[in-house]
């Protein structure tokens, strides 16, 4: 549904809606005059951290034909793993940290341990999905172009596999998303420029030779009589990664209460409607320091698309006075346990695998021209541009 | 002024469809920078630190309507387009002076009218030049 058409929202007046946007301005400045040494100390503590249990890991792993060793190997270098790619470097990518002129931990700088090249993910992640959050013909990250996860998306028989699409997405999710700047529609239409084409693949395949040698070779190489053990523990602890991620974040955007949008005055809107937009778009989980520590505070996925840019590690103090906003102008705030939410996550993949008509809760009737569902050729197409490629492939 | 074609148009100055207009930034454009994280000027990925190029006034205030930038591209963009006078950069009438400032990060701010522009406000300033 369109923006302006959300029951969540249009009870609110321009005023308290400016208001709303006054309240989050003043929870941004305060967060932005605060930051310093505590948060500094805090990201470069997860660092150090990780990287330790990542050593950790890879050394135990020398002696993975042990089964203890394999599996406490596999353990550490998959923790070190889930915490690399969501708390550190999803967080400083989005350019959180990039305030303490680190020249490590930089949005600029940083390359993660991942088959995703950073470049393409600060455009497919931090733009495009970001700044069009929901919404349906714009954000890629509705299904991955994959999964159909809302009742405004046309069915087709091929959604009927999506209970197999979505188990094998989650267990390749790494690859899932290394391949998500693409635009596999353009490709499949024929339309995408081969020239760009070649350089996106170019740079996707450098990123996964580094990765693959790294993990499939070189530390396999290194544990000697271990080499299959050690290949076998990498590639668990890499599909350990991908579930946890693809888990975390299916339940930022799809449990129930979570809003998508169709086709509206993106560009122009306020920014105080961007705020809501994000809110309304957006589901937290509930769950203790670790949990949200090794979902890369994404538990908090409202504030963190309220303030992509903002430390991570305020996000826990910033909910407080979020939820309290939502309270007060009575704006849903969803949350709940994580296994709710992904429950909720997955029962929409099963039942959105089925034609709108053979599921029961068909919204009840309304204007046609208020909420109807555009028909395809009526809808945008996916976000597509790539930074200086879509200038270059087009002069 | 918007024309439709033009040589060496800072990334930010032109729409997706080919359309240049090098006396405004685009907003689309400006997003995008701010969020990809590309410079405003290349369109690449941007460096640290990161640079912002404008009218002195935006630096004392500490907000510029021009995207981040590359410290080098800022430069080049300052010696080629700063003597053409109006209507580059962003700027639809020329700054008696050019400010040139560089940060370690940066915030989008969004605007809080429907029409008006967003503005960057950099976060940790390193060095401010004025030209």
């Amino acid at each position: 549904m369109a923006f302006s058409d959300v029951r969540e929202y249009t009870h609110l007046t321009d005023e308290e809606i400016e208001a709303i946007g006054r309240e989050l301005d003043e929870i941004r400045a305060e967060v932005e005059a605060s930051r310093g040494q505590a948060d500094r100390d805090y990201v470069t503590r997860i660092i150090t951290l990780q990287r330790r249990l990542a050593a950790a890991g890879r050394i135990t792993l020398f002696a993975s034909m042990f089964p203890p060793a394999w599996l406490l190997g596999t353990a550490m270098l998959g923790s070190a793993k889930i915490l690399e790619n969501m708390e550190i470097g999803h967080n400083t990518m989005h350019g959180q940290w990039d305030w303490m002129n680190d020249p490590e931990i930089h949005s600029s700088n940083w390359e993660w341990d991942t088959t995703q090249p950073a470049e393409q993910w600060k455009h497919s992640h931090n733009y495009i999905h970001h700044q069009f959050t929901n919404v349906l013909g714009h954000d890629n990250d509705v299904g991955y172009g994959i999964l159909r996860m809302s009742r405004d998306q046309k069915w087709t028989p091929y959604n009927l596999g999506q209970p197999v699409y979505n188990a094998l997405l989650a267990l390749f999710f790494e690859w899932g998303v290394a391949l998500h700047d693409l635009d596999i529609e353009a490709i499949r239409r024929r339309t995408k420029d081969p020239k760009l084409l070649r350089k996106q693949l170019k740079q996707i395949g450098d990123k996964v030779g580094k990765q693959a040698f790294k993990d499939y070779l070189m530390y396999p190489v290194l544990s000697g009589p271990s080499f299959f053990h050690t290949l076998s523990a990498n590639v668990t602890a890499n599909l350990v990664r991908n579930v946890w991620s693809y888990m975390i974040i299916f339940c930022g955007h799809f449990p129930d209460g979570a809003v998508h949008f169709t086709e509206e005055e993106l560009e122009d809107e306020t920014r105080a409607e961007w705020y809501l937009r994000q809110m309304l778009g957006s589901a937290n989980f509930e769950g203790g320091t670790f949990l949200h520590l090794m979902s890369g505070q994404l538990g908090y996925q409202i504030e963190h698309h309220l303030f992509p840019d903002l430390p991570s590690n305020r996000y826990a103090d910033i909910a407080v006075k979020v939820k309290d906003i939502c309270r007060r102008y009575d704006i849903p705030y969803t949350t709940g346990p994580l296994h709710r939410q992904y429950g909720q996550t997955l029962r929409t993949i099963m039942k959105l695998s089925l034609p709108n008509r053979r599921t029961g809760d068909n919204p009840a009737p309304v204007s046609p021209r208020e909420t109807r569902r555009l028909r395809d050729e009526e809808r945008p197409t996916r976000r597509s541009e790539l930074g200086k490629w879509s200038g270059a492939a087009s002069a | 002024m918007t024309v439709t074609t033009g040589p060496d148009v800072p990334f930010a100055c032109q729409d997706d469809d080919g359309a240049v207009s090098p006396s405004a930034v685009l907003k689309r454009r400006a997003i995008r920078c701010a969020l990809s994280r590309v410079c405003g000027v290349c369109g690449e990925t941007l460096t640290r630190p990161i640079a912002f190029l404008g009218p002195e006034d935006e630096a004392l205030d500490g907000l510029f309507t021009f995207p981040p930038t590359h410290p080098a591209c800022a430069r080049q963009a300052l010696e080629r387009f700063a003597p053409l006078g109006d209507g580059v950069l962003g700027q639809r009438v020329a700054p008696r002076r050019w400010a040139l400032l560089t940060t370690a990060g940066f915030d989008l701010v969004r605007p809080t009218r429907r029409g008006d522009a967003v503005l960057f406000r950099p976060n940790s300033v390193l060095e401010t030049t004025i030209v």
